[in-house]
């Protein structure tokens, strides 16, 4: 690298086209204060170029405007500086704590109504689960009713109202219910449904023991009440009644069985 | 090394304006306003956008006075060389060369009509060292001449220069080279050594 070399560079930087600069450039620029000198020489000769521009005032309003602009920023500087002192912090200080206990605040309140919604979530959660619990026992009886060791099965025939329908009743001594599957009884219209009744060892009165309607093909469970086992229960019969049920059969059996 | 272009050389306010001196601003702004309005006008062949500029400029100026190195050149080249820069990147951004010749015929009497419409003492030091600059500039050679103007008005890449004048790069480097070379010569009596 020369003086003359590094003469080209400087000439071709000063019009902004530094990035012919070489490392072994910057090192002869580093080492050689003449070319130094050349190179701000030759930097405000590019410079100065921009003199050959006509020189036009610009409008007066523009300087008003940019005055005005390098003010506002000189308010600023004075405003960073009073935002820097120790009175500036002390306030700010407090601001932040008066912030935090109104955070604090806001969380605890937040906190709060977590809680107090956690706890009907609770309540509803338990209910569900005491529901469920009841359910629970309940399919369990039934379970126990239908296979138990001691269950007992007693098949109904159909009676004349009904030659094709069947039932099948399930009996468990240790339960306080009995359970009856009824196939292919008629579907009942809104104005009526079936009365199952009960006449006991005895009696020659039937005993009222459920209602119930048929509205599908589907089979029909009926529970009923049976706190002896129905040991005192001779026959079992279901008629078609009214709907709402009858005091006493008013129509000709359905199905009809002796237990 | 420092410009004297004249006995009276005026006093630098850069370093009251790196101080936040307003008032030092204010004649800073009043010194230089024209010469870089006129500088934004040549480069960006727009009003709007050259007084746009201008405060771009000035607001660069004033934000960054505290970098001025006197050491390193002189204030008139330092704001000269901001406001080309600012001009430069406006060009840049509106791809502007298509509207340039577009608005040519309408701008170019104010900027190349002679209207000199100056203020102030401190504008004739910038005057006086403008007309030995163009007189400088003037005595180059056509193509010499062309490559600076299209590298310092128009921001054009070496390879663009090329391009545009239709010659090979290396032939572009030594012409620019060899412009710079001849102004220096040109104008060694600015310069107090």
């Amino acid at each position: 690298m020369t003086h003359d070399d590094l003469a080209g560079l400087a000439a071709l930087d000063a019009l902004g086209f530094a990035e012919t600069w070489t490392d072994g450039a910057r090192q002869h620029l580093r080492d050689c204060a003449e070319c130094r000198s050349l190179l701000r020489e030759m930097q405000e000769i590019g410079a100065m170029i921009g003199l050959t521009a006509t020189a036009v005032d610009p409008p007066a309003d523009l300087k008003k405007r940019i005055l005005e602009s390098a003010s506002g920023s000189s308010d600023s500087v004075e405003e960073e500086r009073v935002r820097r002192s120790p009175i500036w912090w002390l306030a700010s200080a407090a601001s932040f704590f008066l912030a935090l206990w109104g955070w604090t605040e806001l969380r605890l309140h937040a906190a709060n109504e977590q809680l107090s919604t956690l706890e009907t979530d609770r309540r509803v959660v338990a209910e569900e689960k005491q529901r469920l619990e009841g359910k629970r026992g309940e399919l369990e009886s039934r379970l126990r009713i239908i296979s138990g060791v001691d269950s007992r099965i007693v098949q109904i025939a159909g009676a004349s109202g009904a030659p094709g329908a069947s039932g099948r009743l399930f009996i468990a001594p240790s339960e306080k219910l009995a359970l009856v599957f009824f196939h292919g009884l008629p579907q009942n219209s809104s104005n009526d449904c079936y009365q199952l009744w009960l006449i006991r060892r005895g009696s020659s009165t039937p005993e009222s023991a459920a209602t119930f309607q048929v509205l599908s093909d589907k089979p029909v469970e009926v529970a009923v009440p049976a706190a002896d086992g129905m040991q005192s229960v001779e026959t079992i019969a279901v008629s078609r009644e009214p709907a709402g049920g009858s005091t006493t059969p008013t129509a000709p059996m359905y199905l009809a069985t002796k237990i | 090394m420092t410009v004297t272009s004249t006995n009276d050389v005026p006093q630098d306010l850069l370093p009251a304006v790196a101080a936040g001196d307003l008032d030092a601003f204010e004649a800073l702004y009043d010194r230089h306003s024209s010469i870089l309005y006129g500088l934004l006008l040549r480069i960006l062949n727009n009003r709007e956008d050259a007084q746009e500029t201008l405060q771009e400029t000035f607001t660069q100026i004033w934000s960054r006075a505290t970098m001025f190195d006197r050491e390193r050149g002189s204030e008139l080249a330092w704001v000269l060389s901001i406001a080309r820069s600012r001009g430069i990147d406006r060009l840049r951004s509106r791809k502007v060369r298509s509207e340039r010749e577009s608005e040519a015929g309408q701008e170019i009497s104010v900027i190349s009509g002679g209207v000199e419409n100056r203020s102030g003492m401190d504008s004739a030091v910038a005057s006086q060292t403008g007309v030995l600059v163009r007189a400088a500039l003037a005595t180059l050679p056509e193509a010499q001449r062309k490559a600076l103007e299209l590298a310092y008005f128009e921001g054009l890449s070496q390879s663009e220069i090329a391009s545009s004048l239709g010659e090979p790069l290396g032939t572009i480097k030594t012409r620019m080279q060899l412009g710079m070379k001849k102004l220096r010569d040109g104008l060694r009596p600015l310069f107090d050594k």
